[in-house]
């Protein structure tokens, strides 16, 4: 049985995992930093790269130790390359290139939005692919037609914010600390999302499979603080008001998701929709996401909760390149950028 | 058998340090970045030496000051490195490196009794990251610092710091003799410098090399201050951009 190590270091969760061929975790270990980053309200590139530097040796140790694995009985070593926040991902890859040494290994590059797609395959028997992959988190925000593990054709994305984003960038302005986008979705459970009105971006456009949240957010910025005000600190809200307007924000959201996401299945003739990404957690989008899903008389797989979030386990999608003989050479680069196809 | 990596700067480099003290290098080429091919160059080092991975002792790495992207890239290659065959990392400072650099550039008869020399990097944003240091080939007597001077090893005067451009005038502007600056930063940090220092004497096309890490290298490890490569991180000498705003709005004016 072949043993695979994977590290994922994109953005601002340093993790590790050991996986067989056939799939089975025999240890996953991440380590978040959200504790570095709140009082700056958002992910600090280089504090989130100092971090990894900091982990990503005891978070590998851990999961050699941990799985009882000897370097000697792995066949690989994966890591994420793309996308994401370069000095992030240069750790990682930096890291994999030196074990990759060490160990006389091969190295295999992953896409972390593949990745994240890839996630609903884990602990289920049968295939995913073809399908549409849907990726929803605080830094993506992403529909791909996939047709097998290694054909992704993006379909459309955000053209700014990610989702997530806009959940923590309004959750701030609730006075929620970042990353306060969960929290966010709890206030919401006990407003009335038909309080306010905002605007559901492109929406309408049944041309384009993209997303636009940077208005909404500033639409809600609005409603709390007059134009141009930035300062959030002296609002003094009723907590039923809080509630509405989370209420109202996310519906919103979840409007332009759902929609979306109907449209690629349509729009594809896919039989199935996978989604993952830490977004896919929230309850109202998944139930109002599986309610559309089965009217239309389509599949919806969600990655399991622990595999949503940003984690190692989600790059054994390496096994698929390597099952095909592919590994990638030490010169190895990031892409940190998004490549968009238009 | 120690390897040595160098990745402070815009291009990179690797060695490997042999027993007899021989040294061999292998540089990253100008423009690509060292991040993709630092790991190419260690590899093609160990294959044409016929080195085995199991034969290396150690990993020394320059850990700052530097650029923080570049210093990563080492750090990360040198931690993952040892980790994975259970030996110890040695960090070298930048600044020393490039001393060590320049002391071996100089013949034995320049440096006829003591030489005092600056090294310095560009920090950017007005600041530059120096240090000081001190090269004799004889033996140094002094009161006050009872030192000895074993040649091949340069005595720092003063440590690595990161300081305004003014605020090292005012420093160097002591120095007993002529100021000698040397490193990609020497000619940026003395162009504003008449008013404050007369003589002064820059050599700026001294980079770091991995060759001089690796002298540096087995010093330290014979001295026994290797580190874990768990413990191994850079010395950036500046926090982030974000840390550092922070820090300027809670000051009070």
């Amino acid at each position: 049985m072949r043993i695979l190590l994977t590290i994922e270091s994109t953005c601002d969760e340093t993790a590790a995992a050991i996986i067989t061929e056939d799939g089975k975790v025999l240890a996953d270990c991440v380590a978040g930093q959200e504790e570095l980053h709140r009082i700056y309200e958002g992910v600090v590139p280089e504090i989130a790269a100092r971090a990894h530097l900091e982990r990503i040796i005891p978070v590998i140790d851990r999961v050699m130790v941990d799985s009882g694995i000897t370097p000697d009985q792995l066949s690989a070593i994966a890591v994420a390359t793309q996308p994401g926040l370069p000095g992030s991902l240069l750790v990682g890859l930096s890291t994999a290139k030196g074990l990759s040494i060490a160990w006389n290994l091969p190295l295999v590059a992953v896409n972390h939005l593949h990745a994240h797609v890839y996630a609903c395959s884990l602990g289920r028997s049968e295939p995913i692919f073809p399908c549409v992959g849907f990726v929803v988190s605080g830094g993506h925000t992403h529909l791909y037609r996939c047709e097998s593990s290694q054909e992704w054709i993006p379909l459309g994305g955000t053209i700014d914010d990610a989702a997530g984003e806009a959940f923590d960038k309004v959750a701030v302005m609730l006075g929620i600390p970042f990353p306060g986008g969960p929290r966010l979705a709890k206030l919401a459970e006990s407003g009335n999302p038909k309080t306010f009105q905002f605007p559901r971006p492109l929406i309408d456009d049944t041309k384009r499979m993209d997303f636009s949240f940077s208005g909404l957010k500033t639409a809600v910025r609005y409603r709390l603080v007059s134009e141009g005000k930035q300062d959030f600190t002296s609002l003094n809200l009723e907590p039923q008001y809080r509630c509405d307007l989370a209420a109202s924000f996310q519906q919103a959201v979840v409007d332009c998701l759902v929609t979306k996401a109907i449209l690629a299945l349509k729009h594809t003739g896919c039989e199935r929709l996978c989604l993952g990404g830490g977004v896919a957690a929230n309850k109202v989008f998944r139930q109002q996401l599986k309610n559309a899903v089965d009217a239309i008389d389509r599949e919806l797989v969600i990655a399991k909760p622990e595999y949503c979030t940003d984690n190692a386990v989600m790059g054994a999608l390496a096994w698929e390149k390597i099952r095909a003989s592919q590994s990638d050479s030490l010169d190895l680069d990031i892409h940190p950028g998004l490549v968009r196809h238009r | 058998m120690i390897l040595g990596l160098e990745t402070s700067g815009r291009s990179g480099s690797a060695s490997l340090g042999f027993p007899g003290g021989d040294v061999i290098s292998s540089f990253t080429p100008a423009g690509e970045g060292s991040a993709r091919m630092l790991a190419p160059a260690v590899s093609e080092l160990l294959r044409q030496s016929k080195v085995q991975t199991s034969d290396l002792r150690a990993v020394a790495v320059t850990i700052g000051p530097g650029s923080f992207t570049g210093l990563r890239v080492g750090v990360a290659m040198a931690k993952a490195m040892a980790f994975g065959l259970r030996i110890p990392t040695i960090g070298v400072d930048t600044l020393e490196v490039l001393a060590v650099d320049f002391e071996r550039s100089l013949q034995h008869s320049e440096v006829s009794q003591r030489v005092e020399f600056w090294t310095a990097l560009d920090a950017y944003r007005g600041e530059f990251f120096v240090a000081k240091w001190l090269l004799s080939l004889t033996t140094i007597e002094d009161s006050s610092k009872p030192w000895t001077s074993v040649p091949g090893s340069p005595i720092c005067l003063f440590p690595s710091q990161i300081l305004p451009q003014k605020s090292w005038y005012e420093l160097a502007a002591n120095d007993s003799s002529e100021t000698f600056v040397v490193g990609s930063g020497a000619t940026k940090l003395l162009a504003n410098a008449s008013a404050y220092i007369r003589n002064f004497k820059t050599f700026p096309n001294f980079a770091p090399t991995a060759s001089s890490v690796i002298s540096l290298g087995n010093r330290m490890l014979s001295e026994g201050k290797a580190t874990s490569p768990i413990d191994l991180m850079p010395v950036y000498l500046r926090g982030s951009a974000a840390e550092e705003k922070k820090l300027a709005t809670k000051t009070p004016p």
